[in-house]
């Protein structure tokens, strides 16, 4: 897999987010989206929802635990898109009103999957 | 048992009289005393049942974890043994008092201390002592793991710290150990974990999580629209119950909630799966396992969000239509807390499930923020001593009942004095 190609055909688009959204884990996710600012937010979170229902699509019948390579980083960008959209959809600002950050409240265990 | 039903739509809720508890305003010194603290160790943690957790975490034989407890200065090792027992020691070597293990959790069948090798079986037996020859009158038997009293009560572990419990764990829990039997909880061998240590009084954060009553106010956006509604606009709880020092409020949902129409990612993620609840981690299944249990959601409302229920001291089981999850409220200091938030998921397998799953995280690490957010601010507040006291609403009914019985237990003589 090569560095301008590391999503699967059909999702060139998101290229230019894979490298900060793409993340392991789940704290990771939600540190990338604790750290980004609106504009930063609104970028991805408009680039990924448009193409959110196909992504979902090609991955339908995958086994989560088996992923990797291009489809897993897809996953990973569909995963960010929910951390996103705690700004996007519910404070309207990158964090939630009134709360510390930075802040020491951790997810310290993940699920188990993709996690 | 106390059993308090209110009719949220009424003028006024009455709890905290059917509770028995009067309503005067409460002392703000049990949150900034030392003296206070002090004694709060000695005679509460120090004499209390104190829950660490599910059994399912140490599920194999040899699988153990190690818990701190800031406010004994111990840790404890907590082990399945080989015939499948539970057990717990402090850890600390019989030696010369090293910590024997020094992983967090794991599965070990022995445990060596790092410093002269010592090895411990892990129930607790001294089976290794490199040149015990050259002890004195040397007598290995007696020179174990300090056990720790262990009890298990429907899968959940408890420890005592008094080498010989006053009352064992049944009396302790009483009427609510006998009423909670028999209720399944899904998914309890997986978890996830939030944690943090914040600069306020273990009791701030755990009565940050015991009423409703703020939620319209610190969560207006992630959750304020679920838990609040037309005809019931300050989430006052639908019931709240009482056994010996333990406590319970069932707590209303707005039945009607969707999500709004500019909530894009949450209508896509959870379009493809069934749930009673948005907040839900779980499957309509699970949703079912707990409406059938009479002490969930004891008044069968329909109206049902989730059932806080407080066991004394420091340690509270949440039960919702999507699952079950934990907070543990452990005092490190008088104005320092280490919390726990533990959640019951299943694995996600498909991408449906799974970004269902991720948005209901996501949605918790705000929740969550939300609340222990507030929670410095306010002890900062408390520390100033600009006030002596602080007026308590029916609806913080939990929050009296807790003061009411840590009094008790400070002033008791005996743990069954306590509980009397």
């Amino acid at each position: 897999m090569t560095a301008d190609r590391s999503l699967p055909a059909g999702f060139e688009a998101l290229e230019p987010h894979v490298a900060y959204w793409a993340a392991a884990s789940a704290q990771q996710r939600r540190a990338a989206r604790e750290a980004a600012s609106m504009e930063e937010i609104e970028a991805f979170y408009t680039a990924m929802l448009a193409l959110a229902p196909e992504a979902i699509r090609s991955l339908e019948g995958r086994d989560m635990r088996d992923l990797e390579g291009a489809p897993l980083r897809l996953m990973q960008l569909l995963l960010a898109l929910a951390h996103v959209s705690m700004a996007t959809e519910l404070h309207r600002q990158p964090r939630a009103p009134f709360t510390p950050y930075p802040h020491e409240v951790r997810l310290v265990e993940g699920p188990r999957i993709l996690g | 048992m106390n059993d308090q039903v209110a009719d949220f739509r009424a003028d006024r809720t009455n709890l905290t009289a059917l509770a028995g508890l009067d309503t005067a305003p409460v002392s703000l010194e049990p949150y900034r005393s030392q003296d206070w603290f002090d004694a709060e160790v000695r005679q509460v943690f120090k004499r209390a049942w104190l829950c660490l957790g599910r059994e399912e975490r140490i599920a194999a034989p040899g699988d153990y974890f190690v818990q701190t407890l800031e406010f004994a200065r111990a840790e404890v090792l907590v082990t399945r043994t080989k015939d499948g027992r539970i057990r717990a020691f402090h850890n600390v070597c019989s030696h010369r008092s090293n910590k024997v293990v020094l992983e967090r959790e794991g599965n070990a069948s022995r445990f060596m201390c790092r410093y002269h090798n010592w090895t411990y079986r892990n129930d607790g037996e001294l089976v290794g002592v490199p040149d015990q020859k050259n002890f004195f009158d040397f007598d290995r038997k007696s020179c174990g793991l300090t056990p720790v009293a262990c009890d298990i009560w429907e899968g959940w572990i408890f420890i005592n710290l008094q080498r010989e419990p006053e009352v064992p764990l049944a009396e302790f829990l009483g009427a609510f150990g006998e009423i909670y039997r028999g209720i399944p909880y899904p998914n309890a061998d997986r978890s996830i974990l939030f944690e943090s240590r914040l600069k306020a009084n273990w009791k701030v954060i755990a009565d940050a999580f015991a009423e409703t009553y703020h939620i319209p106010a610190i969560h207006p956006e992630t959750i304020g629209a679920t838990f609040a509604s037309n005809e019931n606009p300050f989430a006052r709880p639908i019931s709240a119950q009482t056994w010996g020092p333990h406590r319970s409020v069932s707590t209303y949902g707005n039945p009607e909630y969707a999500p709004p129409p500019g909530s894009q990612v949450e209508r896509l993620f959870y379009s493809n799966i069934a749930t009673g609840n948005v907040l839900s981690a779980a499957s309509l299944d699970d949703t079912e396992v707990f409406r059938r249990h009479p002490a969930i959601n004891p008044t069968k409302s329909a109206s049902w969000a989730v059932d806080v229920t407080w066991l004394f001291p420091n340690f509270q089981i949440d039960v919702s239509p999507g699952g079950f999850w934990t907070h543990h409220f452990w005092p490190v200091s008088q104005d320092e807390t280490r919390w726990e938030a533990r959640f019951y998921i299943p694995d996600a397998t498909d991408v449906w499930s799974r970004l269902q799953q991720e948005h209901y995280i996501a949605r918790l690490g705000e929740i969550l923020l939300e609340d222990v957010g507030n929670t410095e601010r306010t002890q900062e507040g408390i520390a100033s001593g600009a006030k002596d006291t602080m007026p308590l609403q029916d609806g913080e009914v939990m929050i009296r009942h807790s003061l009411h019985n840590l009094h008790k237990w400070i002033e008791a003589g005996t743990v069954a004095e306590a509980l009397a």
